[in-house]
């Protein structure tokens, strides 16, 4: 054993003669399974997922006593009780710990963390009422993301986990197991990060395709505002005042001001880097407000857009703007395969319904030429695209922000003829 | 169907083209009524309101096909259109009008004016082509000016109307002879050209004058020449 670090606590064992129980029909010698414990230790030793072994018979004694005062709802009584807890923190002990324990939590020596099991709650005090819990509950585990305190003063997102001992196993050797995910937590959201800088990217450039679009939208407002003010003006300059016109001219005067606030708000929206949220979603609103966006295309192109929404659709979680950005992206590549291939007969079906399992789905039907079946597979790709002009990046978007939120996209060619795409998104409530 | 009805209501009267004179247009079926079609709610509103406070009477639709499938009573006036619709569009309408030989006066108005669009428009008889937001007196003026066009298009209908029906009156014979009238031939060419006598010639021209109700050569020829050339020309 030398030469492996030195200060490491040695594999211990025989400190306590009871701690081997053979059983009657182990015929092997007691220096037999001593050697096979050491052996097994020293794999535990060097592994590389940090370990702990605990002693926490102390809580075993605590939880008969509570079990005699009838205590069931153990969470309850510990919330009552918080100095139970606090006291369990100090009577339960580590015994025994690994090389990667050591390296996780920084220690100059080893023996630090031969102690009560206290400092491993130092940064989520919580938690260990909830491992007490689940040991109450006679679970065999118990699995929390937690964070941990090195020594060295350091705070690591970490997977925690018990696995609580139970008769004929050692009940001295409650085993611990933590995971540092710091690294991977921290991969994980500059990939979110990138992911939603990419949607943005993307979204800009939509914002540039729809510029006619938004123009046309805002104009609207803008149009009734001016007519609707000089025909104020009109009715206050004549030698008798209308005063009743004025006023109900002005009240309209206001609310086309709002809305065309609301439309410049929702461009701001596209338009804006933000962190993307989870929200309870209607779909329906979602599309509403997307076809905002592209209700101006649809009309220069002679489109009829039509739509079905099945009853009792749940809401979905997600991120609002995101979710608009996928709808206006898979509209306007109806709107301009059917514009490219100068269809006949131009329409653009969009059907909401609920799914098995409570999923909601979305597809949009046109009526162009479809995808070319050899091009099905490869539609989500980056820099994939057919058309004249475009980077090939609405689609790939549209696949990275669906799966994002956990559904699935799927393109087809309908059999009645042009493409639909389909989105599943997991429901979130039933709706009202 | 979408229709706001607003200003005068419409009297009881239908198509009453050559049963009046433009100086008897007085009644509520012949006031102007100018027919706004834009998707737009607001926007539709605020030019029905904007005519309304110049006692112009307007009524409002949210769709070509809503206006098409009304049963509005047909009005001297003119159409205030948005060219871009969901649906059919402006120029659509356009053509479909022209198609059935409606020569309702068309004032477009667009979100923004594309040349091409604008040029086919006014190619095709538009009054303007506006752009959205429309200052009001420009929007008065191409009404006004549209108002016109119809009411002189409807007075120049009914006196071919009027004109037809008395062309309808004439024998063959006198046909004929108000022909080679209009043509400026003298009566004995007219005479030598149909084998009759000149005193023959005279006699017709008489019941010519009489029965197209004009006094002079000059009108009977005015007359003649405000039918147009196909419906003139009866068999030979």
């Amino acid at each position: 054993m030398a030469g492996h670090g030195a200060g490491f606590p040695q594999p211990r064992h025989g400190k306590k003669g009871a701690r081997l129980r053979p059983t009657m029909n182990d015929d092997r010698t007691i220096s037999e399974r001593a050697a096979d414990e050491d052996r097994f230790r020293m794999l535990i030793h060097h592994t590389p997922t940090p370990l702990w072994y605990v002693d926490a018979r102390g809580a075993d004694q605590l939880f008969q006593d509570l079990r005699g005062q009838g205590v069931t709802d153990i969470a309850s009584y510990l919330d009552a009780h918080p100095e139970l807890v606090e006291a369990a923190k100090d009577e339960v002990l580590v015994t025994e710990i690994n090389r990667a324990a050591v390296a996780l939590f920084r220690a100059a020596d080893p023996a630090d963390l031969i102690r009560p099991v206290r400092y491993l709650f130092a940064a989520t005090p919580e938690m260990a009422k909830r491992v007490m819990t689940a040991h109450f509950e006679g679970r065999r585990n118990y699995v929390e993301q937690a964070r941990m305190a090195t020594f060295d003063g350091e705070v690591r997102d970490v997977v925690f986990s018990v696995t609580y001992p139970a008769p004929p196993e050692r009940l001295d050797i409650t085993f611990i197991t933590i995971e540092d995910i710091t690294d991977r937590l921290r991969t994980e959201a500059q990939l979110r990060h990138l992911q939603a800088d990419f949607a943005h990217a993307a979204r800009v450039s939509m914002l540039g395709e729809l510029a006619t679009s938004i123009a046309h939208e805002v104009k609207q407002p803008l149009a009734a505002i001016v007519t609707n003010a000089e025909t104020s003006l009109r009715w206050l300059t004549r030698t008798e005042p209308n005063i009743a016109k004025a006023r109900e001219l002005t009240a309209r005067i206001a609310a086309s001001a709002q809305r065309a606030n609301d439309i410049i708000q929702r461009v701001r929206a596209m338009a804006t880097k933000q962190e993307p949220e989870r929200r309870a979603l209607n779909l329906a609103d979602v599309i509403d407000e997307a076809l905002h966006f592209v209700r101006h295309d649809l009309d220069a192109r002679g489109i009829t857009l039509s739509r079905a929404n099945g009853g009792g659709i749940p809401s979905v979680l997600g991120d609002r703007v995101q979710l608009q950005q996928v709808l206006v992206n898979l509209l306007l590549n109806s709107i301009q395969a059917i514009a490219q291939a100068d269809a006949a007969e131009r329409r653009i079906e969009l059907k909401v319904d609920v799914a098995p399992a409570n999923d909601v789905t979305l597809s949009v039907h046109d009526t162009g030429p479809g995808v070319a079946e050899a091009d099905l597979s490869q539609v989500f790709d980056g820099f994939f695209t057919t058309k004249d002009t475009g980077m090939g990046i609405g689609l790939a978007i549209c696949h990275s922000i669906i799966t994002e939120h956990g559904g699935q996209i799927a393109a087809a060619n309908h059999p009645a003829g042009g493409a639909v795409f389909r989105v599943i998104l997991p429901g979130h409530e039933q709706s009202p | 169907m979408n229709q706001e009805p607003r200003g005068q209501p419409s009297g009881p009267a239908g198509r009453a083209v050559g049963e009046a004179t433009a100086s008897q247009d007085v009644g509520p079926a012949h006031r102007p009524l100018v027919v706004i079609v834009d998707d737009d709610q607001d926007v539709r509103m605020a030019l029905a309101e904007l005519l309304e406070s110049v006692s112009i009477d307007a009524t409002t639709f949210a769709s070509t096909r809503d206006w098409l499938e009304s049963d509005v009573v047909d009005r001297p006036g003119c159409l205030v259109l948005d060219v871009r619709m969901p649906g059919s569009s402006g120029l659509d309408l356009q053509h479909h009008l022209a198609r059935n030989g409606d020569p309702k006066p068309i004032i477009f108005l667009t979100g923004h004016g594309d040349i091409p669009m604008t040029v086919q428009a006014m190619k095709a008889g538009a009054v303007d082509f506006l752009t959205k937001p429309v200052r009001d007196q420009t929007l008065l003026d191409a009404v006004a000016t549209g108002i016109d066009r119809d009411l002189t298009q409807r007075a120049k209908a009914r006196a071919v109307k009027r004109h037809l029906d008395l062309l309808a009156a004439l024998t063959p014979r006198e046909h004929q002879v108000l022909a080679h009238v209009a043509h400026g031939r003298l009566n004995k060419q007219i005479a030598f050209e149909l084998g009759i006598s000149q005193i023959t010639v005279k006699l017709h021209r008489g019941n010519v004058m009489r029965k197209m109700q004009v006094n002079s050569v000059g009108e009977l020829i005015r007359a003649w020449e405000a039918i147009p050339r196909d419906l003139r020309e009866r068999r030979s």
